[in-house]
């Protein structure tokens, strides 16, 4: 049966961006996505900052954590790890180690934003998976603006590169 | 002090921003502390857990 290329997403990029100075937040504004819509989001950094740096997601300019929730998975070495937290985290990279990051972002057609985060963290003999589960207690009707923000001054090193892209149906 | 920048990228045109706050040390570790979360909770060590499912199972019980 032949497959009407039509019938495939096409992905369109929506923002590609190489950073070059350390940074505390990055935003992409005016992001345009409405419910239904699915958005995939790379992210590879390195830390610069002297200690373990988490990085946080954040939707339409709202960086309270308590409303966002995430459950991850940390497998680190022979040794598991999991919990929810009331914080929007997509990831963590040790001191001056480095993050590559894949998040699947969804807006649900009832206006839910959840997202799958996908993670290879640190480097050498200290490399980790991380998935993390999230999602967006308020009700919206698209997405306008995503910003990662690092927990520690400056911990988005420069070079990252950031790059947002739209799946269309 | 410390020279916080937040990077803002236009998705439409294209262009970009940074924007740089001056803060406060004490205000920097009040942010961090804000922000920091342990992924080390819950922890299974997998090598225990074989250990009991061969118990488990050498007793019976599974």
């Amino acid at each position: 049966m032949a497959i009407s290329l039509q019938t495939l997403p096409n992905m369109v990029r929506i923002a590609s961006i190489k950073t070059d100075t350390d940074s505390t937040s990055v935003t992409i504004s005016n992001i345009n996505a409405s419910r239904d819509d699915v958005l995939l989001l790379t992210f590879n950094t390195t830390n610069p900052a002297d200690s373990k740096t988490i990085y946080h997601l954040y939707f339409n300019g709202d960086s309270t954590d308590t409303n966002y929730y995430t459950q991850y998975m940390l497998g680190n070495g022979s040794t598991l790890s999991s919990d929810r937290e009331n914080a929007s985290v997509v990831g963590a990279a040790t001191a001056s180690q480095t993050l590559a990051c894949t998040v699947y972002i969804y807006v649900s057609p009832s206006g839910i934003i959840k997202f799958l985060s996908l993670v290879n963290r640190d480097d050498s003999s200290s490399v980790k998976v991380l998935t993390r589960t999230g999602v967006y207690t308020q009700t919206v009707t698209g997405i306008s603006s995503i910003t990662i923000t690092g927990s520690n001054a400056n911990s988005i090193g420069s070079g990252t590169v950031i790059e947002l892209w739209k799946l269309r149906r | 002090m410390v020279d916080v920048k937040h990077i803002i990228y236009d998705a439409s045109s294209g262009s970009v921003e940074v924007k740089v706050e001056k803060v406060s040390d004490k205000d920097i570790e009040e942010r961090r502390k804000a922000l920091e979360v342990d992924e080390t909770k819950s922890s299974v060590d997998l090598a225990d857990l074989k250990r009991l499912v061969e118990l488990a199972k050498k007793k019976g019980w599974i």
